[in-house]
């Protein structure tokens, strides 16, 4: 099978990046103390105004529901009211999201800061993050109801790209702008670990790791008392007492 | 005592309702599903048109004259149906039984026997011969029928089906997901474009052509071999035309931003071999 670079392998590239980065952050970031600080000056850079969190919270929400139920989407837009109140308030959300982001930007651009390279890779992923919002909201003006025929195309390549068989063509049949789209979402995907807003998924990773310990050595604990009372070395080695 | 008898005897009546109501509507179901197929002219089995072209066609010919066999434009007519049936079972049989009607033909064919279509029931056989006395390959899909000729309710059900008032039978989606008409506001959408002189453009055979196809690879609920029934594609054949026409005597140039097959690669490659116009 003969994979579209673009569509085809670049989005396993960028699910494949985001992992072994996440993994690597998990196992190069050992002391809490560097995370808390790395975490410190991530939310200085990516936490913003509550209006640019409630918006990618939003945003981020709607692109799983649409990708996820499809059918529910259609259905909800089968009203032409439902549909231009969906549209409306996704409209609204982009460009509230997008005008935020564009602050945060600046203002990560002005800052008199100290490591280059965390830098450089945290201006590229809130350039790409830039491009995919600017682009969804030029495919909601130029491309009307993306909602709809989003469900219909988009969905689908998701579902085929989750099977292992990722059919580009349902995305390469589309206008150039759905294209950059689709594309930046994988690029903000790859640029992810690289970022310090990965700490937190880091920092999460962490806390499920030792929950998970904690949750495999909970027997063995609960059992300890039993196993002292009931210890049958004595019964096997009796001289030894 | 004597009320939870009857409460029972209620719960049961209730129940024998329900369970008969059920029933009718999976009954009233069926038969819309039945109506709602491709039934634009004349009904016959789609079994008995396919075994028909794949058993008989290589000797005979529908209308066109003598083959291998005779040609079977009127046969129905010619002979008597139980006859037909026997003949088509098994040939061979009726000839030896010394019928003056299939000697006659056994020596006119220059002997030559047709098979014996055991295998076929009588049933089959008699879809064929109804499938042959209603016209046979001659019968036209629904879908063929020129848009000129559509009735003002045609041209709704067109509307109902474009605008997803009424869903596809076999699960394609409606047209205003990506299309639109000129003159219904914001209602379409734009990203495959404005279809309202598309029957202008391609003419009534290669747009067709075009809804035989989807328009774009959707994930349908139907099987893959179907996209529209022949009455659908039909129903907006007749609402792209009216359209075409509403715009021409209004004068309202369209707002086409794309060419509507610019995204179309399916249906645009049944069209590309019918030319514009409906040459082919």
């Amino acid at each position: 099978m003969k994979l579209n670079p673009l569509f085809g392998a670049w989005p396993y590239v960028a699910l494949g990046l985001l992992i072994v980065g996440i993994l690597l952050r998990y196992f190069l970031v050992r002391q809490l103390s560097a995370e808390s600080m790395e975490m410190t000056t991530a939310r200085k850079i990516f936490r913003g105004n509550v209006v640019w969190r409630a918006s990618v919270i939003l945003l981020v929400s709607w692109h799983f529901v649409m990708l996820a139920s499809p059918t529910a989407v259609l259905n909800w837009n089968s009203r032409p009211v439902r549909l231009y109140a969906l549209e409306s308030v996704l409209f609204i959300t982009a460009a509230v999201s997008l005008g935020a982001l564009v602050v945060l930007l600046r203002s990560h651009l002005q800052t008199n800061n100290k490591s280059l390279l965390p830098d450089l890779c945290d201006a590229a992923f809130l350039t790409v993050l830039f491009v995919g919002l600017a682009s969804g909201l030029a495919m909601a003006i130029f491309d009307r109801w993306a909602s709809s025929w989003g469900a219909l195309i988009l969905s689908p390549y998701l579902s085929s790209f989750l099977h292992g068989r990722p059919s580009s063509d349902l995305v390469l049949q589309m206008p150039w702008l759905v294209r950059l789209h689709v594309f930046s979402a994988f690029a903000t995907m790859a640029l992810f670990p690289l970022s310090r807003l990965s700490i937190f998924v880091v920092a999460v990773l962490r806390r499920c790791v030792s929950w998970t310990g904690y949750c495999i050595a909970l027997p063995g604990r609960a059992l300890q008392p039993w196993l002292r009372k009931h210890n049958p070395a004595a019964w096997l080695w009796p001289e030894e007492d | 005592m004597a009320l939870r008898a009857v409460s029972g005897h209620g719960h049961r009546r209730v129940t024998f309702l329900f369970f008969c109501l059920l029933l009718l509507s999976v009954f009233a179901h069926g038969l819309q599903a039945e109506g709602d197929s491709d039934s634009g002219g004349p009904t016959f089995s789609r079994e008995a048109a396919a075994i028909f072209s794949k058993r008989c066609t290589a000797c005979h010919t529908y209308g066109k004259g003598i083959k291998v066999g005779p040609d079977l434009k009127g046969v129905t007519e010619r002979r008597k149906h139980e006859w037909l049936l026997k003949f088509i079972h098994a040939s061979s049989v009726v000839i030896k039984s010394g019928d003056p009607t299939a000697t006659a033909l056994f020596s006119q064919f220059k002997q030559q026997r047709m098979p014996d279509w055991v295998d076929l029931s009588e049933k089959q056989i008699n879809d064929i011969l109804q499938y042959l006395s209603i016209g046979g390959p001659d019968i036209k899909p629904a879908d063929e029928r020129n848009a000129a000729t559509a009735t003002p309710r045609d041209i709704e059900n067109g509307r109902d089906l474009f605008y997803g008032r009424r869903h596809f039978s076999y699960g394609a989606q409606a047209c205003v997901t990506c299309h639109f008409l000129a003159g219904d506001g914001l209602r379409g959408g734009s990203l495959g474009g404005d279809l309202t002189r598309s029957y202008a453009r391609f003419q009534d055979k290669a747009l067709t052509e075009f809804l035989r196809a989807p328009c774009f690879r959707w994930r349908t609920a139907g099987p893959a071999d179907h996209y529209l029934s022949t009455n659908e594609s039909f129903a907006l054949k007749s609402l792209l035309w009216h359209a075409g026409q509403a715009s021409a005597l209004s004068g309202r140039k369209p707002a086409l931003k794309r060419s509507s097959s610019k995204y179309a690669h399916a249906g645009a490659a049944s069209v590309r071999q019918v030319q514009p116009g409906g040459q082919q």
